[in-house]
């Protein structure tokens, strides 16, 4: 299925999704260099390709309802989940749930956390039968410049449209409304420059509002009694609030005590380490295992399955990680050699409760000022609430080294088609 | 001078190579005074001038923003390619010590790479590179700091640690380097040959398709030599983003992975 641009009067509503026209490129480059210089995008040029579009994309007031529905009702069915799954540490390890942070939930005693503030992110897709999510970034979703400072700007340039929300205005306000009068720590993995453009990015936009705020690694964390001290050449001292920009399963590899992140000391730790439960892609495997229903999931999200129960070598099946945060290692026979295949086959034969099968599907393409795309719709919720859109495209269904960050906007109501 | 009018001029609109520039440390940039204190003009004499032949300085710190600018004389446009970003604010008196933060050195920076030296190195030579009016086709200079992977000292708790690595998605493809007349990559380290292991990737790539590398250590004397990259570890491999621990990037445009990803994910 293939949308087109609306073409004369009879059409009476719009495509879900279009590509507006690209501004000029002297507009653009100004814009691309503000994101550099003053909003922390440091990888705007991976390879050839410069990874900020110079057009958005135009979603219809009707599309992005939908989406706003069915975001807010599967974060519900996530948090519920979670909180079943803190008293089901019998199907941790069905979740792929590396064995060191499996501990260090029990240990915790498995009790649910405050739910606020809590942000998550799901990636649509545009699809014939509708849309569908490829998955949710329910742990540390990025892309906080991209979706708000870079689309607000691009919207300047398109007066008819408007950026559908300001999800980094709005996850700050929460952030510096919890911390009150405390420190904010800010962890990310060093030598990760696109984390740690987000986590400084976050920093600015606490600096505005007056909260003091410190990037950091997990090592220089100090849990002391029930509350985090930070060690950090800027700031020595208690903290109000630690922003996690670090995955849970990532944390057994730093050293210093990670463990009591997971913890319920009175320092708060955003998103709670618990979010680890449905970050997991194998999430979807355990649903009939689930009291929660988790109807909206199983609507949006493609089949899902444990490795062993499918014939995942059919080409309708790829193979991705539980905890596959980026797509690095999304699996697809048809796009590997046959050594790459090989290492994969072994991999899932070994370790099958590290792995998902999921049905491929067929994402729609749209005409746009870069030729065919195929567009990506992040949409975020903070506490529930949708939030703003995180929009990406790439030239083929695969994300690889075309993929672009892209301003999504939709039409001001009187501007809309009739 | 503010951060966008020196980012400018490091990497100016009109150039073919700005595109890849990182502005890491230029966005950290507040209008300090330059404080660098720059070596005489480095011999380039030995540097090839056929325009067809694209250079990787990499060299620790700022000097590879001198070296860089000595190239930049010769006709050069140095394109930086620091991804460490400076500490934004040090302390003049190093973190309390703790059973988690031994003391430092006297001599140990906070910074575990130096990033503020090349900030400062920038800043002091934007007016003189401003001046050298460079055809927006000039031969690329890509300028990397050799000390980039590891740093100075143990990092310790109270270190701001800075350390980053390069990327073959860091640079042009060979298909671009070839459609701007560029048929040769000359690499200058300090004292070895080869590139280092993440350097290598990239370097290797363009051998793989067809480009030509030489290799002058500034520390030898003569002319370039021709040399044969071999393949660094885990070069293309799909297992190299689940074995790295730092140090190497997750994201799949970035990374060594790129054949695999689906779908639209991006940055987490």
């Amino acid at each position: 299925m293939t949308i087109t641009h609306p073409i004369g009067a009879e059409i009476l509503a719009p495509p879900a999704l279009r590509a507006a026209g690209a501004i000029s490129p002297q507009v653009f480059d100004s814009i691309r260099r503000r994101m550099v210089l003053d909003y922390c995008k440091w990888d705007s040029q991976i390879g050839d390709v410069t990874t900020l579009a110079d057009f958005p994309l135009i979603l219809s007031a009707d599309a992005w309802n939908e989406l706003v529905a069915r975001s807010e009702a599967a974060t519900g069915e996530l948090l519920d989940a979670e909180d079943e799954l803190l008293n089901r540490p019998e199907l941790f390890a069905d979740l792929g749930i590396p064995r060191a942070v499996r501990r260090a939930l029990e240990k915790s005693g498995c009790k649910a956390v405050s739910r606020s503030p809590r942000i998550m992110r799901f990636d649509f897709h545009l699809t014939a039968e509708g849309w569908r999510a490829s998955e949710v970034n329910s742990d540390v979703p990025g892309g906080y410049t991209e979706s708000s400072m870079f689309t607000n700007l691009m919207a300047d340039q398109f007066p008819n449209c408007s950026p559908v929300g300001d999800p980094a205005r709005v996850w700050c306000d929460l952030l510096a409304n919890r911390a009150g009068d405390g420190v904010v720590a800010l962890l990310s993995a060093p030598g990760y420059l696109e984390d740690f453009q987000i986590v400084s990015f976050l920093r600015q936009r606490l600096d505005e509002r007056g909260v003091r705020a410190f990037t950091a690694r997990p090592e220089q964390l100090i849990a002391t009694g029930r509350q985090f001290h930070l060690n950090q050449p800027e700031y020595q001292g208690p903290l109000g609030l630690v922003l996690r920009f670090y995955q849970a399963e990532w944390l057994p590899r730093a050293r210093g005590d990670w463990r009591a992140l997971f913890g319920r000391g009175d320092t708060p730790v955003v998103n709670p380490p618990t979010a680890v439960l449905t970050e997991s892609k194998r999430l979807a495997v355990i649903f009939d295992r689930l009291k929660s229903p988790m109807a909206t999931w199983r609507n949006i999200l493609p089949t899902t399955r444990d490795p062993r129960e499918v014939n995942w070598r059919d080409d309708e099946w790829i193979l991705k990680t539980a905890y596959c945060n980026t797509g690095d290692t999304v699996a697809m026979r048809d796009r590997l050699t046959a050594r790459q295949w090989r290492t994969i086959e072994r991999d899932v034969w070994w370790h099958p409760r590290s792995w998902i099968a999921q049905k491929r599907f067929e994402a729609t393409s749209i005409d746009s000022p870069a030729g065919r795309i195929f567009p990506c719709i992040g949409v975020y919720t903070i506490d529930g609430i949708s939030a703003g859109i995180y929009g990406r495209f790439a030239a083929n269904p695969l994300v690889d080294h075309s993929a672009v960050d892209v301003a999504v906007l939709v039409e001001k109501p009187e501007m809309a088609v009739a | 001078m503010n951060k966008h009018e020196l980012f400018s001029i490091w990497a100016p609109p009109e150039s073919v190579w700005s595109r890849w520039a990182k502005g890491v440390v230029f966005a950290h940039y507040r209008g300090e005074s330059p404080l660098h204190h720059a070596e005489p003009a480095i011999d380039t004499s030995w540097v090839p001038l056929d325009r067809a032949t694209a250079i990787i300085v990499d060299l620790p710190g700022a000097l590879s923003i001198e070296f860089g600018m000595s190239l930049a004389r010769i006709g050069f446009r140095p394109v930086p390619l620091f991804n460490a970003a400076p500490a934004s604010k040090l302390l003049s008196v190093p973190p309390i010590p703790n059973a988690n933060n031994p003391p430092l050195e006297p001599t140990t920076r906070v910074e575990v790479v130096d990033a503020t030296s090349i900030l400062h190195a920038v800043a002091a030579f934007a007016d003189e590179l401003k001046g050298f009016e460079l055809p927006a086709d000039a031969p690329p200079a890509f300028l990397l700091d050799a000390t980039r992977r590891y740093g100075e000292g143990a990092v310790t708790p109270g270190r701001f640690d800075n350390r980053s690595v390069c990327f073959a998605a860091d640079f042009p493809s060979a298909a671009f380097l070839a459609s701007h007349g560029i048929a040769r990559v000359l690499l200058v380290e300090e004292s070895d040959e080869q590139p280092q292991s993440d350097l290598a990737h990239a370097v290797r790539r363009w051998q793989d398709e067809g480009v030509t590398i030489l290799s002058r250590p500034l520390k030898e004397t003569g002319q370039p030599k021709a040399i044969v990259v071999p393949k660094p570890a885990q070069f293309r491999s799909l297992w190299q983003r689940f074995t790295v621990a730092l140090g190497l990037k997750r994201n799949p445009l970035g990374g060594f992975g790129r054949e695999i990803p689906l779908y639209g994910y991006g940055a987490g």
